[in-house]
């Protein structure tokens, strides 16, 4: 009973101030769901990712898979008949485009009587189950079926071929998205089509329990493996992680903002109301009482900011995950977007972490509120003094947290999750020295400056530093996301640097051609050996990437053939002593890139093991190279070594370094006109290749971009409210200020410089703190998630717009004030405080 | 109307200093009172005295540094915050000089509030009967700023007296109002105290002091008798 009349005396209150109201449920509901967001996009890219290996792999245990060409299909007679194992089945499968529809497609080919014990695709046939089937015939998803076309014309490299629809498949045991991009045939027509005459992608097995599978690798050819498909797709979806917990880490800085913002609202509300608090102690309510009521109303408030943040978080995880799916296409393997709806563990996480957040922000504004006594209570100047003690309070455990911050982020561990807490602590640390620095600055300021500032500065630099109980958070909170803007784009833009450096020095052809199709498409030797022919070529340099596929990491190998000046393209990091041309061309060594020898722990005389058509094999690694083109890392062999172990003669793509004098222009339209050019050259000048990595670089920061704006936002929100409700309170104080003679533009002008001096301290403070953050995430974080190294590079510039982010946004909260301030009489703000 | 409990109010020894600046200021110095149930007190003295800081002591909003603050068989001295504030909600009525209503709550809604902390409300008809002694029926369901000051402090008093307390302390009560609202105010203090309740009031105004049964002047830290000076 008594509880509930001090609640309504409390939430009348709140009322009367819905703006503010309105302020803690935004910073709640925009922490929620910034985290939401990129929670239900990751969970449903990895949920996705699952669901299709459901529907691709079925049941399989195991996969044999062979070299790049596949495997020849009497292996699959021999498993069949001489180990007698029942489930297995042989597949068929490549990347096509279908003719009239964007995107690509998988075509799996299969065979029927075996397949249906690894797959539970349900075909349904057209033309009912007893019918034959046409020629070519093709299984579509309903979403194809129902557009009632009778064929449709698939293209995988040169081959093109019209199918005719048999029907529609589907899945009883998923509900995968790759579901609508998977198109089934039977697999002596898929290998009819991909000319792979005889030849498998892989052989599904699921073999029982205990199965002795050694048995089964001693009569498997060298030229092939049997992979672990747990281990296989668990290793794929690593490939992702620390790209997700990169999201991640960047959703929980919008969150770490968040709760300052809502320490800071719940601090505003609790110091507001703090007279209303000393009448109900006064009149005999107990601390435990008044803290027990202020958490029930805290609490009330996370559960609404958290259902709202909910409702924003799902809106935002379909832009988001469309990028997420996008970045993951682009880096790591292909996935079709997923509906990106909220799932259970989301919604459980975004109510324990929007409470949870909510409930350790105001922890302190609560428990503050009830340690003082009626009298502090009842005294302003006890507020300020509270503030100043606080401030100055928590020097040491800013200190400490910036110290263990440090700590944590060069202890020698590979722990990504550490690094994190680490540059959490960082921030943390810093953003708790931001209100003992404001103030040192207003006061150093006015000190100094003393009458050359004139009266009204003056009397802004003190204000400033005299409202901080009031403003200290925001003003941290605004520090923070500025920080946080200016060290991601310190480090976006270092590590754009690092890669216009290393194309420049790694892309030394004048022309790269590749087969512009869907699917695997190769460049014949005839039509490479007239290409070197040209007058205008100099060299020619031929590449070929291909996975090597093992129950561990899959093994991206990079197998080139060049000329030594061509092999100078290298950026080496560090290498064996002697002629490392020599060593690579000669000797049978590889390189390795920066990433893998990270991944793996290899240095230069280290071996590694690759599985080749004649079984594994150790090379010896000559030297790691700087690489930004897989975080995963590849192994570059030279070709003629490649040749010896793999029985692959085929060249997926080329690069031209041209004669001096000879115009690009030119040779690339000889290129195309030479009559063993495919039908579909894809040709990129140096200039354009360039530009085309850059484009997929920047699409890949994409996601992290708009996270960042986020988190700006959310802060910008938060300064604005901030200031705007302080400068609000203030209006007795700037009545009598016009009573006693100030005019309208002296206080307005004072007003706008009181904000903009905050905004002023909160980018001051966040220039060191965005450039620690900028050498934490370059060289630390990133090393940890991508084992990528680079250069540090502070562009003046991005330091400017964080300043005048910080400037302007604070700038701008005094506007309404001063608007307001220029509207009222002095009788009316003297009458009403 | 029911009486009041009785009560006697003792402060031995009572000291209290500040730190201002780095100077500690000693504002009550081995002070003495001694006042009982129905006696209306008042304590003069110029700003700065220490009347407020008395009124809190006695109060139990601040601790003495040493000596005895006795109200009935208690001595607050040797209390812990929350018991002082559990004191307080049961045995102690507070009228300030700027009313301290509680803005968001009504007329009713803040005369129901020492009621219900001290468990002793069961319906609004002791809080009409109090609406009614005091001039103020229509006035029920009305919020503080609509109030005029001589309305919002005579509900200010009748709130620290609805819940009976033993001792009521009223801080400047009159200070912000004019001469024939503040014979009003005192009028009705005088009321209650006639009831049985030990009222003891801090105030600037001789006038004021004339109101009650013993005038006290606050002096270096000490109380004196009115009639000395």
């Amino acid at each position: 009973m008594t509880t509930r009349l001090i609640a309504i005396a409390l939430l009348r209150e709140l009322m009367i101030h819905p703006w503010q109201l309105a302020l803690t449920l935004f910073s709640i509901a925009a922490g929620v769901s910034v985290v939401v967001g990129v929670d239900i996009a990751n969970q449903a890219a990895l949920g996705e990712f699952e669901r299709a290996n459901q529907t691709i792999d079925g049941v399989a245990t195991h996969r044999i898979v062979g070299g790049p060409t596949g495997i020849d299909e009497r292996i699959f007679q021999q498993i069949k008949v001489a180990a007698a194992i029942r489930e297995a089945a042989p597949v068929v499968t490549a990347e096509v485009a279908v003719q009239g529809r964007s995107g690509s497609y998988r075509l799996l080919g299969i065979e029927p009587l075996s397949d249906f014990r690894i797959r539970d695709l349900q075909l349904s046939n057209a033309e009912g189950p007893e019918q034959p089937l046409p020629a070519w015939p093709l299984y579509v998803p309903q979403e194809l079926y129902d557009l009632a076309e009778k064929s449709l014309v698939l293209k995988s490299g040169r081959h093109i071929q019209q199918f005719n629809i048999a029907g529609s498949l589907d899945s009883e045991s998923t509900q995968s998205a790759s579901l609508s991009r998977l198109l089934v045939t039977d697999i002596a027509w898929a290998q009819s089509f991909l000319k792979s005459g005889g030849r498998l992608s892989h052989i599904e097995l699921n073999l029982p329990e205990g199965f002795d599978q050694s048995s089964l690798r001693n009569q498997l050819p060298d030229s092939v493996r049997l992979v672990d498909v747990e281990l296989f797709n668990n290793a794929r979806s690593d490939m992702t992680r620390a790209f997700r917990i990169n999201l991640t880490a960047l959703s929980l800085l919008a969150l770490v903002i968040a709760m300052f913002l809502i320490y800071s609202t719940v601090s505003f509300q609790v110091i507001r109301r703090r007279h209303m608090f000393a009448l109900l102690r006064a009149a005999g309510v107990t601390n435990q009482e008044l803290v027990a009521i202020l958490l029930i109303e805290v609490t009330a408030l996370a559960i609404a900011g958290t259902a709202v943040g909910l409702v924003l978080g799902s809106l935002l995880a379909n832009g988001l995950g469309a990028m997420v799916v996008e970045t993951i296409n682009a880096l790591y393997y292909s996935l079709v977007e997923p509906a990106h709806t909220a799932n259970w563990s989301s919604i459980i996480k975004a109510v324990l972490l929007g409470i949870t957040a909510t409930l350790l922000a105001s922890a302190l504004p609560i428990a503050l509120a009830g340690r003082t006594t009626v009298r502090g209570l009842l005294l302003r100047s006890d507020e300020e003094k509270s503030a100043r003690q606080l401030s100055a309070r928590a020097l040491v455990p800013a200190i400490l947290l910036l110290a263990l911050g440090i700590v944590l982020l060069i202890v020698p561990v590979e722990s990504l999750v550490i690094a994190f807490i680490g540059l959490f602590m960082l921030i943390l640390g810093l953003a708790a020295l931001t209100p003992w620095v404001v103030r040192r600055l207003c006061q150093l300021a006015s000190r100094f400056g003393g009458r050359a500032l004139g009266l009204i500065p003056k009397m802004a630099l003190l204000s400033v530093g005299a409202h901080l109980s009031r403003t200290s958070i925001a003003v941290a909170a605004l520090s923070v996301a500025v920080s946080a803007t200016l060290g991601v784009g310190l480090m976006i833009d270092s590590f754009r640097n690092s890669v216009e450096d290393w194309l420049n020095g790694y892309l030394r052809s004048d022309i790269y051609l590749t087969s512009e199709s869907v699917g695997q498409e190769f460049l014949s030797p005839k039509f490479l050996q007239q290409i070197q022919s040209l007058d205008a070529v100099a060299y020619l340099s031929t590449g070929r990437r291909h996975t090597l596929s093992t129950s561990n990491v899959p093994t991206v190998l990079f197998t080139l053939q060049t000329a030594k000046n061509g092999f100078a393209g290298f950026q080496i990091k560090q290498s064996l002593d002697g002629d490392l041309w020599n060593r690579f061309h000669s000797q049978e060594q590889v390189l390795i890139s920066e990433p893998l020898a990270r991944r793996r722990d290899l240095v230069p005389g280290d071996k590694i093991t690759l599985p080749t058509d004649h079984g594994k094999i150790d090379f010896v690694v000559a030297a790691v190279y700087y690489d930004y083109s897989s975080d995963q890392g590849l192994v570059t062999m030279d070709r003629n070594t490649y040749a010896r172990y793999f029985n692959d003669e085929l060249v997926a793509s080329a690069a031209v370094k041209i004669v001096e004098g000879a115009e690009v222009a030119a040779v690339m339209e000889a290129v195309r006109n030479l009559p063993a050019a495919p039908q579909e050259l894809f040709l990129r000048s140096n200039q354009g290749l360039r530009q085309a990595s850059l484009e997929v670089f920047d699409q890949t920061f994409r996601v992290t971009e708009v996270l960042r704006w986020l988190a700006i936002i959310v802060a910008v929100v938060g300064i604005v409210s901030a200031l705007v409700a302080l400068q609000l309170e203030r209006g007795r104080e700037f009545a009598v200020l016009r009573a006693v003679g100030f005019s309208r533009i002296q206080l307005g002008i004072q007003i706008l410089l009181e904000t903009g001096i905050t905004g002023l301290c909160a980018g001051l403070m966040a220039i060191p703190m965005g450039v620690a953050l900028a050498v934490c995430l370059i060289k630390v974080i990133n090393v940890r998630s991508f084992g990528w190294s680079m250069q540090t590079v502070i562009d003046g510039n991005l330091i400017v717009q964080a300043m005048m982010l910080a400037i302007v946004a604070a700038t701008l909260a005094g506007l309404y004030p001063a608007v307001r301030l220029w509207r009222t009489e002095i009788g009316y703000g003297l009458r009403n405080d | 109307m029911n009486s009041l409990n009785q009560t006697n109010v003792s402060l031995e020894g009572v000291c209290k200093a500040y730190d201002e600046a780095g100077i500690r200021r000693m504002v009550l110095n081995q002070l003495e009172l001694q006042a009982v149930g129905g006696e209306f007190v008042s304590i003069r003295g110029p700003s700065g005295s220490g009347k407020s800081t008395l009124l809190n002591i006695l109060g139990g909003i601040d601790r003495a540094d040493s000596g005895r603050v006795q109200i009935s068989d208690t001595n607050l001295i040797g209390l812990g915050e929350t018991a002082r504030t559990l004191f307080r909600r049961h045995h102690i009525g507070f009228v300030f000089q700027f009313f301290n209503l509680v803005p968001t709550l009504t007329v009713t809604e803040n005369l129901r509030l020492p009621l219900e902390l001290c468990k002793k409300y069961q319906n609004d008809n002791e809080v009409r009967l109090w609406l009614e002694r005091f001039g103020l029926e229509g006035r029920s369901g009305a919020f503080p700023d609509v109030l005029s000051g001589g309305e919002q402090q005579r509900v200010a008093i009748i709130r620290a007296a609805i819940h009976r307390p033993s001792l009521i302390l009223a801080d400047e009560p009159t200070g912000n109002l004019d001469a024939s609202v503040s014979e009003e105010v005192l009028q009705l203090l005088r009321e209650v105290a006639d009831q049985g309740a030990c009222v003891v009031m801090a105030t600037h105004s001789e006038e004021a002091a004339h109101a009650s049964d013993r005038r006290l002047l606050l002096k270096d830290g000490q109380l004196y008798p009115q009639t000395v000076f």
